[in-house]
């Protein structure tokens, strides 16, 4: 029940989770980290009881749009973070956020929470490793950006960055739900358009997902790739960034055309070089899958064990 | 009840209510707006004219209490629920504090 009820919860801060921020409402989720299920406090006391040997190597997964810790879960009862504590003895966290929030708004409040948890973990830390989980990678970009303009510490402890089905380029969905929104509403027929207006309840955070442009206000002038150095929020250098897409298809050239139904893999990769070492594509897969399959722990784990330099 | 049900069984309370309020404003306009052409309509006939627009003022009347008389009582409704939760959560809060 309680399971149930924390994805209900999940799913509605992802479709109006700006709404009910704004409004104080208390089914608004907070930005936590969470341990067995329970909102875990950022202090030296807390994170030392809910992990009594913390490594110096740390690992943060952050869920998607609607979902809470719990789409990380394998069959098994495992997830990528207790694997890679279990294969290599990183010591994961795990964060649960209001993903209907703006993204630029999660990534200055996941920036902060980096910064408690360099203040706080209970012994020397090394390194910082960030997956991100579809929104929640658009999420990841944006707390380094946030970080480095801050002038947090964490920053400089982040040496790899996994970016799991995550829509860099945008969301071809979300793009044609706003256009059909605002068709409705250009109709002059009250009936159709209540029905736009209804859809354009949708949370910031979806509407965030159209183009992953996390520019905030300044947005869309003018159009920048992400990729682009010119672009306010490029992938960061100095972090080793890996790219995991999702195809539905066994075959790769019909998977290029469908992706994983809901991110195209033109976006998953940020148009980067399909044969370079640091992306990968998962066929066979739908996008939640890339969230709890052994072969994306597969590379993970593969991608840790690799030596990084700064 | 411990503290983050009560948060959340307000958020809860007062989700409905919002849903209801806005939701009933968005369903006032739209009537409104489907009613306005038959009478438009009726109206443009020049021996029916005033008692076409008479019929639509009434009308209007009437759907603006109606409309009204629904969110006041979703508003009366929901502050006693709130006010139900708050007593639950303080006589939660003193059995706890009693044990």
């Amino acid at each position: 029940m309680g399971v149930k009820l924390e994805l209900a919860i999940a799913a509605l801060n992802g479709a109006i989770g700006d709404y009910l921020g704004r409004t104080g409402n208390g089914l608004a989720t907070r930005m936590t980290l969470v341990h067995a299920g329970q909102p875990l406090l950022l202090t030296r006391e807390a994170l030392r009881s809910a992990y009594p040997s913390p490594g110096p190597r740390v690992v943060l997964l952050v869920h998607g749009l609607m979902c809470t810790e719990e789409i990380w879960r394998l069959p098994d009862g495992s997830d990528y973070g207790s694997l890679l504590e279990r294969d290599l003895g990183w010591t994961p966290l795990y964060l649960r956020f209001n993903s209907g929030l703006a993204i630029l708004e999660n990534g200055a409040a996941l920036a902060r929470l980096l910064e408690g948890i360099v203040e706080a973990y209970p012994a020397p830390l090394e390194e910082l490793a960030l997956i991100g989980f579809s929104l929640g990678g658009l999420v990841l970009r944006s707390a380094c950006h946030s970080g480095l303009a801050e002038g947090h510490r964490w920053p400089r402890l982040v040496r790899r960055a996994f970016y799991l089905g995550t829509p860099h380029r945008g969301s071809p969905l979300e793009r044609a739900g706003r256009v059909l929104a605002r068709l409705l509403r250009s109709i002059p027929d009250p009936y159709t358009r209540l029905i736009g207006e209804l859809g354009d309840l949708r949370s910031d955070g979806i509407k965030d997902l159209g183009d992953a442009d996390l520019r905030g206000r300044e947005r869309r002038t003018p159009r920048l790739g992400l990729r682009d150095p010119a672009h306010p929020v490029p992938l960061l250098p100095g972090i080793r960034h890996h790219l995991v897409a999702a195809s539905l298809a066994r075959d790769p050239r019909i998977g290029l055309l469908f992706g994983d139904l809901l991110v195209p893999i033109g976006s998953a990769i940020d148009g980067a070089d399909r044969s370079t070492d640091q992306v990968r594509i998962v066929p066979a897969a739908g996008h939640l899958r890339l969230a709890h399959d052994p072969r994306v722990y597969d590379l993970i784990r593969t991608w840790c064990e690799e030596e990084t330099a700064r | 009840m411990n503290p983050l049900d009560h948060q959340r069984l307000r958020g809860l309370q007062a989700l409905f209510e919002d849903a209801v309020e806005h939701g009933s404003a968005a369903v006032e306009r739209v009537h409104r707006e489907t009613l306005r052409r038959p009478f438009e309509i009726v109206a443009a006939i020049p021996p029916i004219e005033e008692p076409a627009r008479a019929l639509q003022a009434i009308h209007e009347l009437a759907l603006t209490g109606v409309y009204r008389a629904i969110r006041l009582v979703n508003r009366w409704l929901g502050g006693g629920l709130a006010f139900a939760l708050e007593r639950a959560a303080a006589s939660a809060r003193r059995e706890g504090k009693g044990s």
